[in-house]
């Protein structure tokens, strides 16, 4: 029964990562416009160059030639160079972004689960209280606020009126440390208001679905029968978390593709050397080589992480809760 | 009692964590705070990033900026326009033999020491011209027109022609910068990214690049024009153009390679140590409109010049740039361009009424009453102006032109898409108005008109064009197109140039909107000696500025070139305008405003800590 | 009949006993009173250029004018039509395509219902929003490709709900009566199962109207939206574009965001009243 279960959720994961990877060949490809002319437009370059370029890039080959070459490339990790910032690797550019993205959404991801978690709890423990309203209202109120408009106004504030936070960046530019704590800071200083406007803005939906699993689970008989027992609330607390935990875990995992998504915007507004900013100017200057090796990696961490949440059901399923209770 | 000793524990432990965490924090702030002032380091700031190294190879501006400084040619064409000897000290054309010699200057040296030669320059020319590179490397097709490159002795190198070429000194003196062949000979030059320690030959020379943040440089003591006053030199990267111009107010960075974003301006000057300058060497880029000219209605000239009626070019430059624009002539060579501009051909002002009276004629009249004119067979004439999505500056004048265009009973509307999608649809025809911009009016005259409007360079609709998408053919403007690049005569190519000016402007295959005047910014505590007229960053520039004395300089001089503009038509200067010049005049010389300590940052910090603890402690107290 | 009657209920019931709920109704009342009133509201026409750029706000324009000169109340006020519009046909079409699905997968089971699952299965696990962004890029900007690149991903979070609504309500007594007296599928279908899915549906175009409101403006913002549509993603993407907040200009910056948060709030919390209803496990007074 679990063997096959985890057969058919290999099976699902292996036809949902053919066919994003189908999707990024087919979508950019499909569109009119060729990444050599897009270069040659915007860098004014002569128009014998452009079919250089297209030739060195064998952009001129029939597509099935291209699909394979395609395959090829991604899986023998052959990503070659990326055709905006020739000669320059695409691995190399990739690994000197991702470790920034890396950070900044590690870090908000922490944030905003700890926060949306122990304000779902709160509420969920208290639940049909003034504290429960208030933590569920806002919650509501505050989930619909488009992240990159919080990030604006706090870069206003915060950064150019008072002063308190660099407004863009990762680290202060031509700035020359005299040690690693030095740096630390500078990092730390500049991860603050890109991770406080994203928890803010992110937490909510953590909150929601974390205090509506625990009421449910706090009005199932077992937690009533512990109760009966006179058990001490912290001892009931623990049993109930355990399960209630469950879907805003999995929420985390399911919704990787959207926080990867939302580093788009992040680094956007922040002017965040990361990957997300990567992927947006690959997808607008067709920079197939980057574009490719990015969505490449990007499914399969999502492809992981699901099946992660899989297994992680599979664990901590009711079922088996029961039976052990 | 066991359980509340245990929390008492866990809070203990949670508040020395907090406390650690905040304590670190402040620290941090405190050492980003207190950086201590470096000795002569100027920081230019760019917004981009660094591609490659490799003169050959690299696109991106950022790095452009760099190699620059490294690399030279043979001469420069600064912002007067004429080629003036750089690493060679003289240069000759024979018009007959069909020769061009360049003499170097003597005891040229490359920055590791090695002297720079005649051999290094051949070897430079011979990979663009007949190596295997070549390929790649001979952009702009030189094979077809040299026959070959040669070392006459250690300064003087020889150029044959295979026939008069007359753009060949923009290509062989300014756009070709000379590399080391003890160098570049050992490498494979189309893949080499040159970014561990490139070797060039000017003012500055290469010390380190950290990807992402910066490429610090020190004074190159073998400099031909003597070794630069400030002895480091680091270009800082900017993700962003806002990020830079706040650094720049704080006294961060001292200089902006690029522009200014026009509104930015007073912003700027609110600070008394930023001067912003309007660069004559920096030629803008031009905007501007195509016709579909396969197409009906696009095809009928005097509806094109209809819509030329409709357009108020001033109102684009006042609105979308706030004045740091100049209207462009239709006649595609431009003003900034020197010699090359034929002053009688201008452009064309706003009159609806004469768009509508043209209209009426042409039998596109209003028949239904619903504000749209329909084309004699009867369609409501309706179309779309295409451009370049995610650029407000393109998008905002295809909206102004649109509501222009409206008045005069014409349904337009704005198509915002992608740059490759636009620039397919538009090579191939599919399309009714393209809006593009144009950088390269620094370009030789030849590069800037040919391929744009020769028939050769129009196929049928379907097939890519690059230049010529609005597909012109003009058999008179394709002869003067030939016989300008087949001489080496300045006088008789200028009639040529002129003349096709005229007849582009009577044809009107396209409108070209306006040409932007770039905005660069720079601040005066630090240093002085800024070259407005080439550019605060330009190499001349470089050379020029020293280290601020104590004596407090007038910067009267300053300010008046500041606004001294390559005005070639009135211009009605704009409220903005009218402001920056004011506040620049009245800007007192005060002494650098120290870097702001966040007090009030440090204050909120402590609260936090007092209400944590306070917090911890309540509830220590209560449970024990 | 039974349909209309249902919602009926529904509305009366959140109205008279669910406060966020009303909260949620009057907001949206109020945005939809600005978007139907529109041109009587706004004291100019959004896209007429009626004084000079960058003008700090000022009586005659409360909010500032814009980059070219365009009063910022009127594009915000103008905005609401835009942004409900983009909002509410996104998620009515994906809920319809979701609701038919849905229904077709549940009602007939067997490898009709494989074939369903497995392709919603997929297309929840794809990571919806980079792919938003590479359509969106591609398509072109204009209002009604958003509309189609949210409908894409819109529909399978609703086809998953409505399928697994139906197979429980295909099970209960009535429907197999109906089935032995030899109704059509279409009749049992439209008769018994969709006036008891209905709520959900309504809940999922709710709900899916903040979505679609928030992708439509963070793709704007991103520059993929139509330029010349004034929602409130457009006005905040020209704002940021232009450095509004350096210049000061910060309203119109705020003004257009706030809307954007209480219109999602307004979606949210009515949306959630009507989850609720369906569901009244997670009730709470």
């Amino acid at each position: 029964m679990v063997t096959r279960f985890l057969y058919v959720r290999l099976l699902r994961s292996l036809i949902v990562f053919l066919t994003i990877l189908l999707i990024v060949f087919i979508l950019p490809r499909a569109m009119p416009g060729n990444p050599a002319s897009i270069l040659a437009n915007e860098y004014q370059l002569p128009s014998s160059t452009v079919k250089v370029l297209i030739e060195m890039w064998k952009l001129d080959r029939p597509w099935h030639e291209q699909l394979i070459a395609y395959f090829q490339t991604l899986f023998t990790g052959q990503w070659g160079f990326s055709y905006k910032y020739y000669p320059r690797t695409v691995y190399e550019l990739v690994m000197e972004r991702l470790p920034w993205t890396l950070l900044l959404l590690g870090t908000s991801s922490v944030t905003v689960f700890l926060t949306g978690v122990g304000l779902g709890v709160i509420a969920g423990w208290r639940r049909n209280t003034k504290v429960d309203s208030i933590i569920t209202f806002s919650a509501v109120l505050i989930y619909a606020v488009p992240y990159y408009w919080l990030a604006l106004l706090f870069q206003y504030v915060f950064g150019y009126l008072l002063k308190w936070f660099p407004i863009t960046q990762a680290l202060t530019p031509g700035m020359i440390y005299r040690n690693v704590f030095e740096y630390v800071a500078d990092v730390l200083w500049h991860l603050t208001l890109p991770v406080i406007a994203m928890t803010l803005t992110a937490f909510a939906s953590y909150t929601l679905v974390t205090r509506n699993s625990l009421v449910d689970i706090l009005s199932e008989d077992f937690i009533l029968a512990l109760k009966a027992m006179g058990l001490p609330d912290r001892t009931i607390m623990r049993h109930a978390l355990r399960n209630a935990l469950l879907p805003p875990v999995t929420m985390l995992a399911i919704r990787l593709g959207t926080i990867v998504g939302g580093a788009v915007l992040t680094e956007t507004v922040f002017s965040y050397p990361g990957i997300g900013y990567l992927i947006y100017e690959s997808i607008l200057y067709k920079d197939y080589p980057v574009l490719n090796a990015a969505f490449f990696m990007l499914s399969i961490t999502i492809i992981v992480a699901n099946l992660c949440a899989d297994l992680l059901y599979m664990l901590l399923d009711p079922r088996i809760r029961y039976t052990r209770g | 009692m066991y359980r509340y000793s245990s929390r008492f524990n866990k809070s203990l432990l949670a508040l020395g964590l907090t406390i650690s965490i905040l304590t670190a924090y402040l620290i941090g702030f405190a050492g980003v705070a207190s950086a201590a002032p470096e000795e002569q380091v100027l920081k230019v700031g760019i917004p981009g990033e660094i591609d490659n190294f490799n003169p050959f190879t690299g696109i991106l501006a950022a790095a452009g900026y760099v190699r620059g400084l490294l690399y030279q040619t043979l001469l420069i064409l600064p912002a007067n326009r004429s080629y003036t000897p750089w690493l060679a000290e003289s240069f000759t054309v024979d018009q007959n033999a069909l020769k061009v010699v360049f003499k170097l200057r003597p005891n040229l040296r490359w920055d590791d020491g090695t002297p720079l030669t005649s051999k290094d320059v051949v070897f430079t020319f011979n990979l663009i011209l007949n190596s295997t590179y070549s390929k790649v490397l001979d952009k702009w097709n030189l094979r077809n027109y040299i026959e070959y490159v040669k070392a006459l002795d250690d300064r003087t190198v020889e150029f044959k022609l295979k026939s008069p070429f007359a753009p060949v000194l923009w290509y062989l003196g300014a756009q070709v910068a000379i590399v080391p062949e003890h160098i570049w000979s050992k490498v494979n030059v189309t893949e080499f990214k040159n970014l561990d320690n490139p070797v060039g030959c000017g003012p500055y020379k290469f010390v380190k690049y950290t990807p992402g943040v910066s490429v610090e440089l020190e004074a190159n003591p073998y400099f031909f024009l003597g070794k630069p006053k400030i002895q480091r030199l680091v270009v800082v990267l900017y993700k962003s153009v806002d990020a830079l111009m706040l650094d720049l107010q704080a006294g961060n960075i001292d200089a902006i390679y690029g522009s200014v974003a026009p509104e930015l301006v007073p912003v700027l000057l609110k600070n008394p140590n930023v001067r912003v300058a309007l660069p004559l060497a920096s030629m803008g880029s031009m905007r501007f409109m195509g016709f579909n000219l396969e197409k009906y209605p696009f095809n009928i000239t005097e509806f094109r010049w209809a819509i030329a009626y409709a357009i108020n070019k001033e109102a684009i430059v006042n609105t979308v740039m706030l004045g740091y624009a100049e209207p462009a002539a239709d006649g595609w060579v431009q003003p900034v361009q020197g010699i090359w501009y034929n002053p009688n051909v201008t452009y064309v002002k706003q009159n609806l009424t004469k768009a509508k009276e043209i209209l009426d004629k042409l039998g596109f009249i209003d028949r239904n009453g619903d504000g749209i004119r329909e084309t004699p067979d009867g369609k409501p004439l309706s179309i779309s102006i295409l451009t370049i999505s995610g650029r407000p500056e393109f998008e905002r004048s295809a909206e102004l032109i649109m509501g222009w265009l409206k008045q005069i009973g014409i349904d337009a509307r704005v198509e915002a898409q992608a740059l490759g999608t636009v620039d397919q649809r538009e090579g191939v025809g599919d399309f009714d108005i393209g809006l593009m911009g144009l950088a390269g009016l620094g370009n030789d005259v030849d590069w800037w008109i040919y391929e744009r409007f020769h028939s050769s360079q129009a196929p049928p609709l379907g097939t890519y064009a690059p230049r010529n998408w609005f597909r012109y053919r003009n058999p008179e403007a394709d002869q003067l197109l030939d016989a300008q690049r087949s001489t080496l005569d300045l006088e008789l190519r200028k009639q040529y140039i002129y003349k096709l000016q005229e007849i582009i402007a009577r044809d009107k295959p396209l409108i070209p909107l306006y040409v932007t005047k770039p905005v660069t910014a720079y601040r005066i505590d630090k240093f002085e000696g800024w070259n407005e007229v080439e550019g605060p960053t330009s190499i001349l520039s470089l050379m020029s500025l020293k280290p601020k004395g104590p004596e407090v300089i007038t910067v009267a001089t300053t300010v008046v070139t500041s606004v001294t503009q390559p005005v070639t038509q009135p211009v009605t200067i704009t409220q903005t305008q009218a402001v920056t010049v004011a506040t620049t005049v009245t800007s007192p010389v005060t002494s650098p405003t120290p870097t702001e300590v966040p007090w009030s940052l440090y204050a909120v910090v402590i609260v936090v800590v007092v209400v944590i603890l306070a917090f911890v402690a309540f509830r220590v107290a209560r449970k024990t | 009949m039974g349909l209309v009657k249902s919602i009926a209920n529904a509305v009366k019931y959140i109205a008279l006993h669910n406060k966020k709920g009303l909260f949620g109704i009057v907001i949206l009342l109020f945005v939809g009173s600005i978007a139907i009133l529109a041109d009587k509201l706004a004291p100019y026409d959004p896209y007429a250029i009626v004084a000079p750029p960058f003008q700090p706000p000022s009586p005659e324009h409360p909010l500032g004018t814009n980059d070219i000169g365009q009063d910022i109340l009127s594009e915000v006020i103008y905005g609401a039509r835009v942004s409900l519009y983009v909002g509410l046909t996104a998620a009515s079409i994906s809920t319809i395509l979701g609701l038919v699905v849905g229904l077709i997968a549940g009602y007939f089971g067997g490898y009709v219902d494989e074939a369903i699952s497995g392709i919603i299965d997929i297309m929840l696990a794809i990571p919806s929003l980079p792919l938003i962004i590479i359509l969106a890029a591609y398509l072109g900007p204009s209002l009604n490709n958003i509309i189609l690149v949210l409908v894409i991903f819109g529909w399978v979070g609703v086809a998953r709900v409505i399928r697994s609504q139906t197979l429980s309500i295909r099970e209960r007594t009535y429907v197999e009566a109906s089935k032995a007296v030899g109704s059509s599928s279409f009749g049992i279908i439209f008769r018994h199962i969709l006036p008891s899915v209905a709520p959900v549906a309504v809940a999922y175009v709710i709900l899916g109207a903040t979505s679609a409101i928030l992708t439509e403006a963070s793709l704007s913002f991103l520059g993929l939206g139509d330029p010349t549509a004034k929602s409130w993603g457009q006005i905040l993407y020209h704002a940021q574009a232009r450095n509004a907040l350096y210049l000061g200009l910060w309203l119109w910056v705020f003004v257009p965001g706030l809307f954007i948060a209480l219109v999602g709030a307004g979606f949210t919390l009515l949306g959630m009243a009507i989850e609720d209803y369906v569901n009244p496990k997670l009730r709470y007074a």
